[in-house]
């Protein structure tokens, strides 16, 4: 009786807990061929955040983005500026992108759009924004494929 | 010709303008339709389009999987929210202008929306099971269901977005051709203009070095006739002086032997009237040799230390018969001290002569000219004043200039050639001094010279 007690209490807590880590889940992996470094919402979330207000051709109009910047992500695994970065999406697309954008610009893994959270549908929850409005020369043609969005990994090659 | 000239100018003007405007609208149009096409390739909607598809496609694989229960329906909702992603991106930004502008029926994207909408609650509840049961199979073959048909009109979709595609890429195909037509007729029109402008340049530069050519030739002509003149001019004087003094001389010893001996008065006067006359003609043809050699820079100076006492006193000393006859007397001013320059004494004393006989013919008769000498700080100022007709204002500019007299008619007796305060001012000039003067008509004139002095201590140390 004690006993069932007792796992009925471990059951409830564990049901409890079971949202928690629910949202724990991790929506970001980095990695080199050496090591990888996992990411949580709240984790990127606790990161030096960056706000970028931009315009892309997949919004109607500006909005602003915020998250922490590329370079935060790489800066730990000593990633230098000649990486090359392939970005998978979850619907697993990838793009290969410089690394040395993460030096050059305020690129960030935007995970807030106007303050709030993208969800899959949205676009979300990652979405690799560079600040096309401040920097002309991003506007090109070439920089369009690098806006990765359903981010899911980044491997570092 | 000026009028013509300005005609072609204003047409070339106008057809220039119209040129520019011309090539500044193609420029546009060209860099208009180049945007177009770049946008059409940034955002390949064909490409976007056909992500849909294949995401509708393996949602429907990953229900189909559900339903004969190979798989747990964990990742239903994951393919179900991706899914819906890819028509939200077709409906915002670019995309969607591009489509609207391509003009296609888009009812097969909200159509989908709308079925999306209805099964969510059911896919929702894919989420909290870990295990397929009869019932979560069933739901995936609804859905499913639910879903059928939309691969073919996805597929249209997609047919119409490669045909839109292709019939803008073709428009842009033809408009580049077209432009590039309209570019070339530009270029050579462009040329056509530059080979005008350079014709019309060349004319003008023809038409500049003809009139300057003519304006040298005519500068020419005025040089050579004026030096033509003085050539003349000097060659007749030295011609001239010869025979002139060989009378002059003939007379003065004609007079000194019949001076005593010949009783008739009226006789005495004709030989001093012809003594007086030769001699004024001497001076005129000696002020025109003169004049010759320093304008043609042929006069020589030879310095040397003077006092300019000595050269005031012999200069006066000059003039003195000159102005006895003309019933004036000089009163001479100088300094205690001696005046020592470095100067050419006979130079000098011919400017002194000319100043003061100048004062002597002008001023009236009974008058004192004064000529004084003084010393104003390192410099020698000689001036000679009468008390004359004086010059008229307007006259005063253009005393220093060759043949310029005061009332050529009008000075009778007095006249001369006029050359004497051009010489002067030559040769103070050539003496590296000054000359000037201070007149009121009717009241008399001051005519000075300056020259720098030469300090005794400067003598000592070049002794």
């Amino acid at each position: 009786m004690r006993l069932k007690n007792f796992l009925n209490a471990i059951f409830v807590a564990a049901l409890l807990a079971l949202p928690t880590l629910g949202a724990a889940q991790t929506i970001l992996t980095v990695s080199t061929p050496e090591q990888s470094v996992t990411y949580t919402l709240e984790e990127l979330l606790a990161l030096p955040q960056t706000t970028v207000v931009t315009k892309n051709d997949y919004v109607d109009t500006a909005a602003t983005f915020q998250g922490p910047r590329l370079h935060a992500v790489l800066k730990p695994l000593n990633v230098g500026p000649d990486a090359t970065l392939k970005m998978v999406a979850l619907n697993d697309f990838s793009s290969n992108v410089p690394a040395v954008d993460a030096f050059d610009y305020d690129v960030i893994l935007a995970v807030l759009r106007d303050g709030e959270p993208m969800s899959v549908r949205d676009k979300g929850p990652i979405w690799v924004i560079y600040p096309m409005d401040d920097h002309a020369e991003l506007r090109d043609d070439s920089f369009n494929g690098r806006l990765v969005w359903q981010l899911k990994t980044i491997a570092v090659e | 010709m000026t009028d013509k000239n300005r005609i072609i100018r204003a047409v070339l003007l106008i057809v220039f303008f119209g040129a520019v405007l011309f090539g500044i609208g193609v420029i546009y149009k060209l860099s208009d339709r180049v945007d177009n096409i770049q946008t059409a390739e940034q955002s390949d909607p064909l490409w976007i389009g056909s992500q849909l598809q294949f995401e509708v496609l393996r949602l429907e694989k990953e229900l189909s999987e559900v339903a004969l229960g190979l798989k747990p329906p964990t990742n239903v909702a994951l393919r179900f929210n991706i899914a819906w992603s890819r028509i939200t991106i077709l409906q915002e930004g670019k995309l969607s202008d591009l489509i609207t502008s391509f003009g296609i029926d888009q009812t097969v994207l909200s159509d989908l929306e709308e079925t999306f909408q209805t099964v969510e609650p059911d896919i929702a509840e894919f989420i909290s099971q870990e295990r397929t049961n009869d019932a979560g199979r069933q739901k995936a073959a609804e859905i499913l269901a639910e879903l059928e048909g939309y691969d073919i009109a996805l597929r249209n979709l997609l047919v119409a977005l490669a045909q839109a595609k292709n019939s803008t890429l073709s428009e842009f195909r033809t408009g580049l051709l077209s432009l590039s037509h309209v570019i070339a007729y530009l270029g050579t029109t462009l040329l056509i203009l530059f080979g005008i402008f350079v014709s019309l340049l060349l004319l003008e530069l023809r038409v500049a070095k003809k009139r300057e050519r003519e304006m040298r030739t005519l500068a020419e002509e005025a040089t050579s006739a004026a030096r033509m003149k003085m050539n003349f001019m000097s060659v007749v004087s030295h011609e001239l002086r010869t025979p002139l003094t060989s009378l002059l001389g003939g007379l003065s010893l004609l007079k000194a032997r019949v001076g005593d001996t010949m009783k008739d008065q009226t006789a005495l006067k004709l030989l001093d009237v012809a003594d007086r006359n030769g001699n004024r003609l001497l001076t005129l043809v000696n002020d025109i040799l003169d004049a010759q050699a320093l304008s043609e820079g042929k006069v020589s100076v030879r310095r040397e230390t003077v006092d300019l006492n000595d050269v005031v006193t012999t200069a006066v000393e000059n003039c003195q018969v000159y102005a006895g006859k003309l019933g004036v007397s000089f009163a001479v001013h100088t300094p205690q001290e001696p005046a020592i320059t470095l100067t050419d004494s006979a130079r000098v004393t011919q400017i002194l002569n000319n100043l003061i006989s100048n004062a002597a013919k002008f001023t009236s008769a009974g008058d004192v000219v004064e000529v004084r000498l003084t010393q104003i700080s390192g410099r020698a100022r000689i001036e000679v004043t009468d008390h004359g007709i004086g010059i008229p204002a307007d006259l005063q500019p253009d005393i220093f200039t060759p043949f310029h007299q005061i009332n050529p008619g009008t000075t009778g007796a007095n006249k001369s050639s006029g050359l004497g305060l051009s010489i002067t001012k030559q040769l103070v000039d050539l003496l590296g001094g000054k000359v000037g003067f201070t007149s009121v008509e009717g009241e008399g004139s001051v005519f000075w010279i300056e020259l720098t002095l030469h300090l005794q201590s400067h003598l000592a140390e070049s002794a």
